[in-house]
């Protein structure tokens, strides 16, 4: 089933897949495998969204299920086909906002030090072979725990999700102007942390 | 343009986000304002750094997380997907979150209208012990127009002293105290009960979806679009099925059915509101 197209508007380059409108359609009518393309497709970047949201794999992983639960359960509530992914990430936030709420966070929020925490870097990744050594993933994934939840929103969805200002107030319902406010200080304050990584400023 | 100005759009400018005119005047300042460069050439340098956080943190779904998916969506009730709307429609009222976060409006509301049930049930029964009361025979009832005549008694009162024997006198028993009860009650029979608990019960109801109300108009402005419709949308369901029941009520007012409705249509309500205003 050739389920997927592309378009290339990635920020990096990167590209992003986008779901054909007639695999909505056959989801909408129950068709489980139409269903599952769109899960294929948006499990990963709905897990690393809630995973940065929360700090919490297993969490994450929960919240991820209860998404797309409540999305096929919904899937009549979508308008426009073309803003699925929107449409799913608002469902997560909305999911994690209620985990948030009744505290499952804080309860399970590991510390850094805790090995489990220790372990979240993907497999295969070794200090040698990334990019990034191990201490400043660390950095920035301590730094983004301690923005608050709305810059912490902001900066995901905008600097790893590459979603527009427009498509994040539709997540997340505030005002453009609020989100260029929150990413600003957002990026100011992960700047802050990062400065001893970036040499040569 | 300016410093300011150029370093405030170079967000923007770096995820595309800017007109075209402002991407010109930008890029004119930049090939002027060697600090703004830097200053750009910081920002590319950090979303490189955070591109890569990304890729290597980016943590793949485990296989079991469909299998869990799908196993959930198997047993919804709504497993249909868009085949029934109407039944979809209301799915998310009986979603386990939905339900979750119906608690402490549906814990008064239930609260209150058991208190209700509980008093409209101990006037019954003080209904029922005063119909069970002794009631009068024929004869008596024949005579109630004139005062009951206290039952006259012998009883001994003392012994005489030279006798021995005790006396006996005549006395008069005293009659029993009439029951004082309230006529209103009284005259309350079950069909009036009943409308004045389906009253009451609605009153609870109406004041809490007056308070979510109030709390919802205040958050409105935070709702997207499409959130905002579908709520609109369920409640209009609901406020036709609250009209209907009620009609059904006016109809045929000792209908319990009808007023069972009523109150479940007020109770979705209710929760839904919860819901919106918790979100």
């Amino acid at each position: 089933m050739n389920v997927l197209t592309l378009a290339n508007t990635g920020v990096h380059d990167r590209v992003r897949l986008e779901i054909a409108p007639n695999i909505i359609t056959q989801a909408r009518h129950g068709n489980e495998d139409a269903f599952h393309a769109i899960y294929q497709r948006y499990a990963r970047p709905v897990l690393s969204f809630l995973y940065h949201h929360v700090n919490d794999r297993s969490l994450a992983e929960e919240l991820t299920q209860e998404t797309f639960v409540r999305a096929y359960r919904n899937l009549n509530f979508l308008q426009d086909e073309a803003r699925l992914s929107t449409w799913l990430f608002g469902i997560a936030r909305n999911v994690a906002r209620e985990a948030t709420r009744k505290n499952i966070r804080d309860e399970r929020n590991l510390g850094l030090d805790e090995p489990e925490s220790l372990n979240l870097t993907a497999p295969g990744i070794t200090p040698d072979g990334a990019m990034l050594d191990r201490e400043m993933n660390q950095t920035i994934r301590q730094a983004l725990s301690e923005l608050d939840e709305d810059k912490r929103l902001v900066f995901s969805l905008k600097i790893f999700h590459e979603k527009s200002y427009e498509e994040i107030s539709a997540i997340t319902g505030h005002s453009i102007g609020k989100l260029k406010t929150d990413l600003h200080r957002a990026r100011a304050e992960m700047r802050k942390r990062l400065e001893p990584y970036i040499g040569g400023r | 343009m300016n410093c300011s100005t150029c370093q405030n759009e170079l967000e923007d400018f770096s995820g595309g986000e800017l007109t075209a005119a402002n991407s010109a005047a930008l890029r004119e300042h930049l090939s002027v304002c060697a600090d703004c460069r830097q200053a750009q050439a910081l920002i590319a340098r950090e979303n490189e750094i955070f591109a890569q956080f990304y890729e290597q943190n980016a943590i793949a779904p485990p296989d079991e997380m469909w299998r869990m998916v799908h196993a959930r969506i198997q047993s919804d009730p709504s497993k249909s997907g868009g085949a029934n709307n109407l039944r979809n429609l209301f799915a998310p009222l009986f979603a386990p979150a939905m339900l979750r976060q119906f608690g402490f409006a549906a814990l008064l509301i239930l609260l209150s209208v058991g208190l209700t049930t509980l008093y409209f049930s101990t006037r019954n029964d003080e209904k029922i012990v005063v119909k069970n009361r002794p009631t009068p025979s024929p004869v008596s009832t024949a005579a109630s127009s004139e005062p009951p005549k206290p039952e006259e008694k012998i009883v001994p009162q003392q012994r005489l002293p030279e006798t021995g024997k005790p006396q006996f006198t005549r006395v008069k028993a005293t009659a029993p105290k009439a029951e004082v009860r309230k006529p209103a009650l009284q005259k309350l029979s079950d069909d009036e009960l009943l409308t004045q608990q389906i009253a009451k019960a609605t009153r609870e109801y109406q004041g809490a979806i007056k308070l979510l109300e109030r709390t919802i108009a205040k958050r409105k402005a935070d709702f997207d679009e499409g959130a905002g419709k579908q709520y609109e949308g369920s409640l209009a369901l609901i406020d036709a099925s609250i009209a209907a029941s009620k009609q059904a009520l006016r109809q045929q007012p000792n209908d319990p059915s009808a007023a069972k409705f009523l109150l479940a249509a007020y109770s979705r309500k209710v929760e839904l509101m919860q819901e919106v205003a918790m979100r």
